[in-house]
């Protein structure tokens, strides 16, 4: 292979990674304005929890086990359909509670810690299968995680942030969302898991 | 409906060329960064959906009383967190661990305990000579519809195992070879409409068209498929088929719904997809379509859903349309494996004014 070539090729390959970092940089574009809509959609979200009518809801019990431990369920359905999933410890503390809104809409998931302090909270939208995440930190920092998994790369953008609300960084990464074998399919429209015949 | 499956781009290049040392060094810095990305992979997204309870019961039914099962059903329970369409897919295994046949079921749920049944065609049971008892494995319990997606909840290998049932105790299926044959000139319009009555049971209709192939032309007869934007092209021995019309339909009426799950067998994979579930309209007629059915490969098309109140017996109808240009002496050897027992209807309409057979000739062996 001459010289010329090799600089022809190496300059075809410098090319195309420019191409996947401006790939990524708009995905990270997309994902940002998402996350705002997400956040929006989470604050809203949020009031709707503390304004959950319980005292209207039909009431059901169950129990579920969760990382080994055995939470009593209390389950609201108000009357328009959404469902108010609270679980709590033996000791009757408050370990996370479910927010399912009706007609496939998006779920709120808040999980508390143990001094009671919300710990997590999880916006889910599954027409879409988008994730809004907010993980807390006993020192006032946050980590803020938007998923779309419909995407196949770049579909992650993590954002930490200090306790003032400064952003400490800033990552891309792909995080696939379904299990080994598992695609989504353009034709189709919809996820395929393969197996062999 | 489900709608056709894609081909995956497959993105080639050679390696021939890129020896030397600068280069190997891009490739493999390269190959860090993506194996990087690949190990900050995660499976699992958003909250619990649904779960399998491990709850299971099976029974054999005969549906039209002729002394042979028709389906091998097998009830799962399912408990429901979120609200909405759920679909089950799994297979039956003999003991020996070889697959024998696929199913599936979709519906609409609130939340709750819930039981989800897979129908297991008692045609394929029959056909494949091996019995039971059976294992059920590879089960899959979906949340979603075609049209908004899908998300698995739970996957199980080794779900359960069923009663000792004797393949000979189910229906044996019907599959004679046809052979159409003759000589014509022209573009031709053909509708091919099948229309059948199937028998209820508990209030739920199911039909299942196992091994069918597309195009359904046997190995004997030469099929060349060419691909485009618009779908496939089949050329065969005097007839040529464009890709577009690709319209199949299928109709159920004295329905409250109507599901249709797709096994396509293609190469050395397995795909599978449920359809949203389509509701029947006030005359209790409900209707699935699709214009993307791909050929290459066999299907095993799985048609469901609740009967309305107190029928006994559905009507289902399966149309399809598409475009024949003659040009030619032709004979096809058609390979009717999975076609339904039922009225068939074939409208021929000429297309561009005018088309001729010099002769035609249709053998039933």
């Amino acid at each position: 292979m001459t010289g010329v070539k090799r600089i022809i090729l190496f300059m075809g390959v410098l090319f195309i990674m420019a191409l996947s970092q401006s790939a990524a940089a708009q995905n990270v574009t997309y994902l940002e304005n998402l996350q705002t809509k997400m956040q929006e959609e989470q604050a809203s979200l949020m009031e709707s929890l503390q304004t959950f009518d319980k005292a209207g809801a039909n009431v059901t019990h169950e129990q579920l086990t969760d990382g080994g431990k055995t939470y009593n369920v209390t389950i609201y359905k108000d009357k328009d359909g959404n469902i108010l999933r609270e679980l709590r410890d033996s000791d009757g503390n408050l370990y996370r509670e479910v927010l399912i809104s009706s007609g496939n809409g998006p779920i709120l998931t808040v999980t508390y810690s143990e001094e009671g302090d919300v710990a997590k909270r999880e916006t889910f939208e599954p027409v879409g299968l988008r994730k809004y995440t907010e993980i807390y930190d006993k020192d006032g920092s946050k980590e803020q995680i938007m998923q779309d998994a419909s995407q196949k790369e770049n579909n992650t953008l993590t954002t930490k942030v200090d306790k003032n609300g400064d952003i400490i960084s800033k990552e891309i990464s792909t995080t696939p969302g379904l299990p080994d074998g598992c695609t989504f399919c353009r034709n189709t429209g919809q996820y395929e898991c393969e197996k062999k015949a | 409906m489900p709608r056709a499956p894609h081909i995956q781009d497959a993105c080639l290049f050679s390696l021939r060329r890129l020896a030397a040392p600068i280069t190997m060094i891009v490739i493999v810095a390269i190959m860090a960064i993506l194996l990087q990305a690949a190990s900050a992979q995660i499976l699992s997204m958003g909250p619990e959906f649904a779960s399998l309870t491990g709850n299971y019961s099976d029974r054999a039914v005969d549906i039209n009383n002729d002394g042979k099962f028709d389906y091998l059903l097998v009830d799962a329970g399912v408990h429901i967190i979120y609200p909405g369409e759920y679909s089950l897919t799994g297979y039956l295994y003999d003991r020996n661990n070889r697959e024998i046949v696929w199913s599936a079921d979709h519906r609409n749920f609130s939340d709750g305990m819930q039981t989800m049944q897979l129908a297991f065609d008692g045609k394929t049971l029959e056909k494949m000579k091996l019995n039971g008892p059976y294992r059920l494995g590879n089960v899959t319990l979906t949340w979603g519809t075609a049209s908004d997606g899908l998300m698995p909840c739970a996957m199980i290998d080794d779900a359960y195992q069923t009663g000792p049932y004797n393949s000979s105790d189910f229906v044996d299926p019907v599959t004679p070879e046809k052979f159409l044959s003759g000589s014509g000139s022209g573009e031709l319009l053909l509708s091919i409409t099948i229309n059948m009555s199937q028998p209820t049971f508990s209030g739920r209709y199911t039909y299942d068209i196992v091994g069918l192939n597309m195009p359904p032309i046997s190995v004997s007869t030469p099929v060349k498929i060419t691909g485009s934007k618009n779908g496939y092209n089949l050329s065969m021995p005097g007839i040529y088929i464009p890709a577009k019309p690709n319209n199949f339909t299928i109709t159920a009426s004295r329905v409250r719904n109507i599901n249709v799950g797709v096994l396509k067998l293609q190469g050395d994979l397995q795909r599978t997809w449920v359809s949203a579930q389509f509701a029947a309209d006030a005359r209790g007629s409900a209707r699935a379509e699709s214009d993307l059915i791909s050929p290459g490969g066999s299907y095993h098309v799985k048609i469901f859903g609740d009967a309305a109140e107190n029928e006994t017996a559905v009507n289902l109808t399966m149309s399809v349309t598409k475009k024949l240009v003659v040009d030619g002496p032709f004979r096809l050897a058609i390979n009717t494996t999975g076609f339904p027992d039922g009225a068939y209807r074939i409208n021929a309409r000429a297309l561009n004014g005018s088309f001729s057979f010099d002769e035609i000739e249709y053998i039933d062996v």
